[in-house]
């Protein structure tokens, strides 16, 4: 499956990243490998470019990271803020709208990944 | 957050990951703590991928472009600071790069200066040259005269005890009945008995003294002639003044070694006048003191400052000299050998008796061609070289130095040093102008008598100078290294002046008094008969003071502290010395007495 490109991908990734961890906190590795595995590989991106936009997210306060060396690995865990939900919920409701205008002008299909 | 763990892990890494990230940890130009933190995520992160069974080279490869990786790092991380921590992370970044093009730009200058380093483009010894005086014909000029008869007379360069004989009656007491007051001084009975073995060269000293031109080899320098006048390394320097016309600051190296024979030929002169005086031979010591003034007037071809100040202590020699002959002698003068010694006084030319800086300004000139850069129009920046770094600094310590060695460590000090003085220092024309302002403030006062110089302000030039203004001191510094050299001139000259006018009224008194029988009762009675007109005091600018009869008579100058104490003799402490006064701190309150005809000359001998 072909991924999207870099330059389309801007607006996309911090959304599927703040989607991701509206379910629990999540370490780098786990981020680039569910990315990877939840959108059938549209959305996985290099990981030279994910762990710049985790810092950039935690930077505007979307998210809070904690190092947990608890375990075997140490790792580097990230959740969402208040902040990062309130931006999560008002970034959902743009994409949606983006989504129900493109299925107008039929540019895209009920089925995932496949444009029209 | 909690900080970052240390990395330990890896060593369990293989050694293409552990390059690959501190290649981009290396990249992140981050903060230590920032660094440290960005480490231990990625390594994190391939601990994982390994973890989940990836190969090195997948890990590597599926990770992306490290150095597009660390630049996003960076500008991530950066924007993870505060907005106060990421405005001094600004200001420190654009002070570096103020400061790279400032000491760049400052090494650029400096490359400039060294490539444009003084191009001297005139000989002061030629410029001085032609303002020498040409005589029509051989004979008539003074010098080769001079070089004969001064070593006859003993008068030759100071070297070990050569002198001695002549400077043991130079050490006399000069004036009959009274002891030497150096122990090691001829007495005056030997002192007469000299100037008796003597009285043929002080006759052709005397005739040296009446040639019109000097002819002192400034621009030639000395030969094997002058040989037995100057010690041998002196001739020997000044040839190489003349021959290195490469060499720097040659004008204040111009030798002057004559004066001191000069000098001390006036002396010797003054004691033969005395001589001549106590025997009644009036016209002898006239003659001797006309000699002293004519040498004087010769010494200053041409006008450099040194040689006006050595001309105004040889006339003062004659003026002292001849005031005390008057006090104490009168009868061996007659009227013509009085009148005589009036015309003497008045024959210096009003020239020769006012400050000139022509001399000065050659020397000031040499300087700055030395030190600035020309940029072809008169202008240029301080911008000297090691060596005239040194002999600037000599001279600030009062004596000039020369041929200063220079070491390769002080050659780059100063190269890096340069810059920032040329940029401080007053450019070339900037200096050239003060000088030439300060100078023509100070030529506008040379006919000021001494009290008007004594309570003028500074000029305004020089103002600030004297005030001791540190930074235009050190922007004007070539000009005020040489402040103190001019400074008092004017002064001097005035004092001069005066002293040579004293003589003249005293004569005139002494003239009255052999026609009428008694001194004069004001100064009128002496015009126009004796003196042309009614002298004013030098002071305070009234009429000069004079009272009494007999030996009460006197005639006075209020002095330095320009109160009228009645040209009292005796002031207790402040004992008044028949020379002029000038520049006390404190001026003492007595009168300066012009002429005291008490039959002693105790008052010349007071310390």
């Amino acid at each position: 499956m072909a991924t999207i490109d870099g330059e389309f991908l801007r607006g996309a990734g911090p959304v599927a990243v703040l989607k991701l961890l509206e379910r629990g906190e999540m370490y780098g590795y786990e981020l680039v490998e569910a990315l990877e595995r939840r959108t059938d590989g549209i959305l996985a991106m290099g990981q030279s470019t994910l762990y710049p936009m985790l810092y950039n997210l935690e930077a505007k306060g979307f998210i809070a990271a904690r190092w947990d060396e608890s375990g075997a690995r140490p790792r580097k865990y990230y959740r969402l803020t208040a902040d990062g939900r309130r931006k999560l919920a008002a970034d959902a409701k743009r994409w949606h709208r983006l989504t129900v205008a493109m299925e107008a002008l039929g540019l895209t299909s009920s089925i995932p990944g496949v444009v029209a | 957050m909690n900080p970052a763990p240390r990395v330990d892990r890896t060593e369990s890494l293989p050694a293409d990951i552990t390059a690959f990230i501190d290649r981009i940890v290396r990249a992140t130009r981050l903060r230590r703590a920032e660094r440290d933190d960005v480490r231990a995520e990625l390594t994190s992160h391939f601990v994982e991928a390994m973890a989940a069974g990836a190969s090195a080279d997948r890990a590597i490869a599926s990770f992306g472009d490290p150095v597009q990786s660390a630049r996003s790092l960076r500008a991530a991380a950066i924007a993870k600071r505060s907005p106060i921590d990421r405005a001094l992370g600004r200001a420190l970044v654009a002070t570096g790069w103020t400061v790279g093009v400032v000491v760049g730009a400052y090494l650029l200058f400096a490359l400039y200066l060294a490539a444009n380093a003084p191009r001297p483009s005139f000989d002061p010894i030629e410029r001085v040259a032609e303002r020498l005086p040409v005589a029509p014909s051989v004979d008539q000029v003074a010098w080769p005269a001079y070089r004969r008869v001064l070593p006859a007379l003993g008068l030759t360069e100071h070297q070990d005890d050569a002198n001695t004989a002549t400077d043991r009656i130079d050490a006399g007491p000069g004036w009959p009945g009274r002891r030497p007051t150096d122990e090691a001084g001829a007495t005056w009975d030997e002192q007469v008995a000299w100037c008796d073995a003597h009285a043929a060269d002080l006759a052709r000293l005397r005739a040296a003294s009446a040639l019109p031109v000097f002819g002192f080899p400034y621009a030639a320098g000395l030969t094997d002639e002058d040989a037995a006048l100057f010690a041998p390394g002196t001739i020997e320097a000044s040839r190489a003044l003349i021959r290195e016309k490469d060499r720097p600051w040659r004008a204040f190296g111009i030798m002057l070694p004559h004066l001191a024979s000069m000098r001390q030929g006036a002396r010797v002169l003054a004691l033969d006048a005395t001589v001549a005086a106590s025997r009644g031979q009036g016209a002898a010591a006239v003659d001797d003191l006309a000699a002293i003034v004519a040498m004087s007037t010769q010494v200053q071809q041409p006008r450099f400052l040194i040689c006006d100040l050595v001309a105004v202590a040889m006339r003062a020699v004659a003026a002292q000299r001849a005031v005390m002959l008057l006090e104490a002698m009168p009868s061996a003068f007659t009227d013509a050998d009085l009148a005589r010694l009036q015309a003497v006084m008045r024959s210096v030319p009003r020239e020769l008796a006012m400050l000139d800086l022509w001399g000065e300004r050659i020397g000031f000139e040499d300087a700055v061609q030395w030190l600035y850069s020309d940029d072809g129009d008169g202008d240029g920046f301080f911008n000297p070289t090691t060596a005239n770094v040194k002999v600037l600094s000599s001279l600030d310590a009062g004596s000039l130095g020369s041929e200063a060695a220079v070491s390769p460590v002080q050659s780059v000090m100063v190269s890096l040093v340069r810059p920032g003085a040329a940029i401080w220092m007053a450019g070339r024309k900037d200096m050239m102008d003060f000088y030439d302002r300060w100078c023509e403030e100070l030529m506008a006062r040379r006919d000021w008598t001494l009290g008007t110089l004594a309570t003028a302000a500074p000029t305004q030039t020089d103002a600030p100078l004297r005030t001791g203004d540190a930074v235009f001191r050190s922007r004007y510094l070539l000009a005020a290294l040489l402040l103190p050299a001019i400074d008092k001139a004017n002064t001097v000259l005035a004092a001069d002046r005066a002293q040579r006018d004293a003589v003249d009224v005293a004569a005139a008194c002494v003239r009255f008094r052999h026609a009428k029988g008694v001194w004069p009762t004001s100064m009128a009675e002496l015009v126009p008969a004796y003196l042309p007109s009614v002298p004013s005091d030098p002071w305070n600018g009234k009429a000069i003071g004079m009272k009494g009869d007999g030996t009460a008579f006197r005639v006075w100058s209020v002095g330095e502290d320009m109160v009228d104490q009645g040209g009292e003799l005796s002031m207790g402490s402040q004992s008044p010395r028949p020379q002029p006064r000038f520049g006390s701190e404190r001026a003492p309150a007595c009168d300066w007495v012009w002429f005291a005809p008490t039959g002693s000359v105790d008052r010349w001998f007071e310390e």
